[in-house]
């Protein structure tokens, strides 16, 4: 991201917070393409995807007073998405207990042809079980480290090292089919 | 780096997928919503104590080297019919460089006052001891006490004027008059004009947030005491007073109860503080925290003031579903024991719980028609050493009889 639209988003902000509804539009159009992906990438295709989307953006509007106008507004924001979505997967394995080692076979096939391009590769990872999706997402994508991703998910160390070598093995397995 | 992992990242971090349409309308009409909680704690208010209706508020504002005691005159405009139009008066200063501090605040939801500062984003509720409470209202409810503040908040230097907006409705209700002090109109349109005049409507997001809670001392005995606190908030830290640190309460529904056991030796009088956080967003953006604060004083007794202990002399365990059981009528005890003795100093009953009653069964067979020694001992707060009763009580079971007798 170039000065020049960081400078953009923060000028954005400032109007938004003073009360212009057409910066708060400005904004979500700014990075609701972004936090949508990362919620498609927590979620998959689903509704849940859009309300956390819808979740993230009104968290974002509410507390962007709180933003400090240092760093990247844009980093701000896809934590936000990333946290909510956590949330939302924890509200869901306490309802569903054992639905992070859903079953295989749930995972629909990915005819996609070489090279991989984005949307496939989002495909594929929407056809990882839950729990190892949200490890992958937080190991391979956003780069926390096992010790983290314990702590965020409530889970082990150890817990968190097999379900992402299982999710690599998935993939893995999912890519040479293809 | 596992290449499934590099694959991945580089493919999907930053990925933009197109939104489906129409969220952003509805994270604007999320925003937009009129939190139904807070209209439905202005309703159990203003059913609960209508004492907390009309109040008037100081204020004293150092200015230069004089002070302005500026009395604010309070009228609640509510409607009654609770169809959300509520109207929230202010009474609002105004220095120069534009910093707004509201110094009265009406409705029914006044009863502490205490605006917060609208620039404060700080959620953390240990610093809500600083902000500046410049409005006290008197508050109806029990042993509330107005606690003058001197953390000036309020501009020092400047031009000040004096203004009323409403907020969240233009269609003003002048004919109510809460106050009951028949100070209404002239007050209020002079400050209506002053505030057409000056054009200024800036209105806290606070107001309807104020005072939808209250703290209400269930029990105070013999140094424990419970507090409930009803209505609708966010956070409350409570300073129980005695030194002895504090607890932040959240809400989890309509109310909570929180306990606290007091050490005196004798009548002490303590003061409880109650700040309140609650997360108020503003009109379009942004979400600041609101703050209030409430006092309670209390006087904590020691036990043997506080409580009375009450061993009956006789106890009928024959079925007829009178007197059937023995115990002790007393307040909750911070220790406690009881031993049941008879005739030859053998125990029946012994028990460490309050609450657990002798029946009249002496090991596996109903016990005799005798004298029984009880012995009690216990402890309230304050009670360095143990305190005893001891008593001969009477087990009857044929009553009839002894009644003809």
């Amino acid at each position: 991201m170039t000065n020049l639209s960081e400078s953009k988003e923060h000028q954005l902000l400032r109007e938004c917070i003073a009360g212009n509804r057409s910066a708060q539009q400005g904004l979500y159009d700014l990075f609701s393409p972004a936090i949508y992906g990362i919620c498609v990438r927590y979620m998959g295709y689903t509704d849940e995807a859009k309300d956390m989307l819808q979740e993230t953006m009104v968290k974002f509007f509410q507390k962007s007073g709180e933003f400090r106008f240092q760093g990247s507004l844009e980093g701000w924001v896809k934590r936000i998405a990333v946290n909510t979505c956590l949330d939302q997967i924890k509200k869901n394995k306490a309802k569903y207990a054992g639905s992070l080692e859903e079953a295989y076979d749930l995972a629909g096939d990915v005819n996609a042809a070489q090279p991989l391009e984005t949307k496939d590769l989002m495909k594929l990872l929407t056809t990882l079980p839950t729990g190892y999706r949200t490890v992958f997402n937080l190991y391979a994508i956003e780069g926390f480290t096992h010790v983290e991703i314990g702590e965020m998910l409530g889970i082990s160390e150890n817990t968190s090292k097999s379900q992402l070598f299982k999710a690599r093995k998935w993939l893995q397995a999912k890519l040479e089919r293809n | 780096m596992n290449h499934i992992d590099e694959l991945f990242k580089q493919g999907l971090e930053g990925a933009n997928v197109t939104p489906p349409p129409g969220v952003f309308e509805q994270c604007i009409s999320q925003l937009n919503a009129q939190p139904m909680d807070v209209v439905e704690g202005l309703k159990v208010f203003s059913k609960a104590s209508k004492g907390w209706l009309g109040l008037w508020s100081k204020v004293a504002i150092g200015i230069g080297t004089g002070v302005l005691a500026v009395t604010a005159i309070v009228v609640a405009v509510v409607n009654s019919q609770g169809d959300g139009k509520n109207q929230v008066n202010r009474v609002e200063l105004q220095s120069e460089d534009g910093q707004t501090d509201v110094i009265a605040m009406d409705s029914e939801d006044n009863a502490n006052g205490g605006e917060s500062r609208d620039r404060s984003v700080n959620g953390l509720i240990e610093n809500a001891g600083v902000v500046g409470d410049a409005v006290k209202g008197g508050g109806a409810l029990q042993e509330r006490e107005e606690v003058p503040n001197g953390k000036g908040n309020l501009p020092t230097n400047g031009e000040f004027r004096e203004k009323v907006g409403s907020s969240m409705s233009g269609d003003f209700n002048s004919g109510l008059d809460l106050s009951g002090n028949g100070f209404r109109e002239d007050g209020l349109t002079t400050g209506m004009a002053v505030g057409r005049k000056n054009g200024l409507r800036e209105v806290s997001p606070c107001g309807n947030h104020r005072a939808l809670w209250r703290p209400v001392i269930s029990e105070n005995v013999g140094g424990l005491v419970s507090l409930d606190l009803e209505g609708n908030f966010g956070k409350i830290g409570i300073d129980w007073g005695d030194g002895l640190g504090g607890e932040v309460i959240e809400n989890r529904g309509s109310m909570e109860k929180v306990s606290h056991a007091y050490w005196v030796e004798r009548n002490r009088n303590f003061r409880i503080k109650l700040v309140h956080a609650m997360p108020v967003k503003k009109m379009d953006c942004g979400v600041i925290w609101c703050k209030d604060s409430q006092w309670l004083t209390l006087q904590v007794s020691p036990s043997n003031e506080a409580s009375v202990v009450s061993v009956p002399d006789v106890f009928t365990p024959n079925g007829d579903g009178l007197n059937e059981t023995f115990y002790v009528e007393m307040a909750k005890p911070l220790s406690y024991e009881i031993t049941i003795l008879d005739a030859k100093q053998r125990t029946v009953f012994r028990s460490n719980d309050y609450t657990e009653v002798w029946t009249g069964i002496c090991g596996n067979r109903e016990c005799d028609e005798a004298n029984y020694r009880v012995i009690l001992a216990y402890k309230y707060s304050g009670d360095k050493e143990w305190k005893y009763i001891r008593k001969s009580i009477k087990l009857l079971r044929n009553t009839i009889n002894n009644i003809q007798n």
